[in-house]
């Protein structure tokens, strides 16, 4: 049996989201001054640049704070004329330029990588028996409340018997995650292996193996901010790796905040993302830095690593 | 979404209008954050939002017209003093027993605005002179019983890292003076915490007296918050 469905004049359907939305207590204000950590960031959205922007107050690496690149036309009038009284020309508005992040300077997100449906996959491992796993960054349990879904990509089969990848449809109405994360970076002096040959006639050695401590590049002066789309923590050298020809790291490196963006529901995965998102903070880093090495290079030279031949000896 | 995309023409379908309502109800939920409790009772949704108060941190610098006060706080739980008229007080405004001063101010330190870097840095920093065994020099015990020293002292510098002198140098806040110097336009604290010094020698390795006989120990100043 075919049900009727009624019929509401839209006068009164429409007098009714009046009332609705009078009545509704959406607005709230904290009158209370608010102390304010550093590093912290407020994201939003530009209507210059037509991007997301992030402000930071400002964080101090011992006592320093850090620069960031950032456009001209998202710069303080400070930065510019700073700028200008150094290189003698007020940049244009598409430069790019470093500002100091006392100077109050809007940061561009560059770039997001999308956590949930649609995400990369973080890794995939196959097990002895020839299953194929694949990982995804794990959507946060606050999202989760405003539905986001977590990616979910199943592999049927093995390597021997042929594989089928299943996708998971998720509701097409659920929300998009991406996010980028802020970094500071410090440059440092970083280990290298120099390798001095001898004559194992003369030397009675054929090579001596010495570990320096210096840089390829004069460092910077100060600290600086980047925004990634992931952040890689840098994995400490070992001794070890230095002998197999990894390179030490001249720089050291610590993410200061996690910024997410989420969409409205049924937003296109295919378009960028626009004001209708909304963008959230997760802080990593609430206090102002001290960085330097553990203890101060040893004057003393270090006692090179022989390798002695037969003949010599 | 906004109310007026919940709204409908005369002859729109109530489905389609109801769907966009629920649209709607579901993007209003309030969530839970730091900071903000939701409760959910049969009366109403009860929102707390829970008031910060202002946080008073040790070395808080405070400036008014040309003088700086500091609020107390401790390095090696020793008060700094701040030199005023040629003579060192103590930031917490007391004498050097630790008695209340009677009828005085907190010290404050006179700025110098022409003493600013060529893009109107000034820093007011923590100046701490070293003893050789690592800590701080001159520490004595005052008739409370408290360790006092006048070689913690806060000055003004026009760099973080502070004159290469000798003595150990942090800054507890950047002030930007205005392009004539006439008045600060903006102080940024760095120090939140008291402070623990430490002083890491390193003395001259052989081939640092080969060249020069009599090179001196160098070392540095750790100033770690607690």
């Amino acid at each position: 049996m075919k049900r009727k469905v009624p019929i509401i004049n839209h006068k009164t359907w429409n007098a009714m989201i009046d009332e609705v939305s009078r009545r509704l207590p959406l607005r709230f204000v904290r009158t209370s001054r608010r102390w304010v950590h550093p590093w912290t960031i407020v994201p939003e959205w530009s209507d210059i640049a037509e991007k997301w922007v992030f402000r930071i107050r400002p964080g101090f690496v011992n006592g320093v704070e850090p620069e960031i690149s950032t456009l001209a036309m998202l710069a303080s009038e400070r930065t510019l004329d700073r700028i200008e009284e150094e290189t003698g020309a007020r940049p244009e508005k598409d430069q790019s330029v470093d500002a100091l992040i006392t100077e109050s300077p809007q940061i561009i997100v560059p770039g997001t990588r999308i956590i949930g449906k649609g995400a990369d996959a973080e890794s995939v491992s196959v097990s002895t028996s020839g299953d194929v796993k694949v990982e995804f960054e794990a959507v946060p349990e606050f999202f989760i409340q405003f539905g986001v879904t977590d990616e979910k990509v199943v592999f049927q089969g093995n390597l021997n018997s042929g594989i089928q990848e299943v996708q998971y449809e998720s509701p097409g109405e659920s929300p998009l995650l991406r996010a980028c994360d802020v970094v500071l970076y410090v440059d440092r002096a970083a280990a290298k292996l120099d390798v001095i040959k001898g004559n194992p006639f003369l030397d009675s050695y054929s090579a001596l193996l010495v570990i320096n401590y210096g840089r390829s590049t004069p460092a910077r002066e100060r600290p600086w901010l980047s925004v990634t789309a992931k952040y890689k923590p840098i994995v400490e050298v070992e001794m070890g790796n230095l002998l197999e020809g990894t390179a030490d790291p001249e720089f050291d490196a610590i993410k200061i905040a996690t910024i997410y963006f989420l969409s409205p529901p049924g937003f296109s995965p295919e378009l960028p993302m626009d004001d209708t998102w909304t963008a959230f903070v997760k802080h990593d880093q609430f206090w102002n830095l001290a960085h330097a090495p553990q203890r101060i290079p040893d004057p003393t030279p270090i006692e090179p690593i022989r390798l002695i031949t037969g003949l010599a000896a | 979404m906004t109310t007026r995309e919940i709204k409908v023409r005369k002859g729109e379908k109530v489905r389609d209008a109801w769907e966009r309502l629920v649209r709607w109800v579901d993007s209003l939920q309030i969530i839970p954050d730091d900071g903000i409790d939701v409760r959910v009772t049969p009366h109403g949704t009860i929102v707390r939002v829970r008031d910060h108060q202002m946080f008073r941190h040790p070395f808080r610098v405070m400036v008014s017209g040309s003088s700086v006060r500091v609020s107390p706080g401790t390095v090696n739980d020793l008060i700094p003093v701040i030199t005023e008229n040629a003579i060192k007080r103590r930031i917490d405004n007391r004498d050097k027993d630790g008695n209340r001063e009677t009828g005085k101010d907190y010290p404050a330190l006179k700025l110098d605005t022409k003493k600013a870097s060529k893009d109107g840095r000034i820093y007011i920093s923590l100046k701490v002179k070293q003893s050789v065994s690592g800590g701080i020099s001159g520490v004595k015990e005052n008739k409370a019983g408290e360790q006092v020293s006048d070689n913690v002292e806060i000055v003004q510098t026009d760099s973080a890292k502070g004159p290469l002198d000798g003595f150990g140098y942090y800054p507890l806040a950047f002030l930007r003076a205005s392009s004539d110097g006439g008045s600060i336009e903006e102080v940024f604290q760095i120090v939140h915490h008291n402070i623990r010094y430490e002083f890491q020698e390193r003395r001259p390795s052989e081939a640092d007296l080969k060249k020069d006989p009599n090179a001196k120990a160098a070392g540095r100043h750790l100033f770690i918050p607690t």
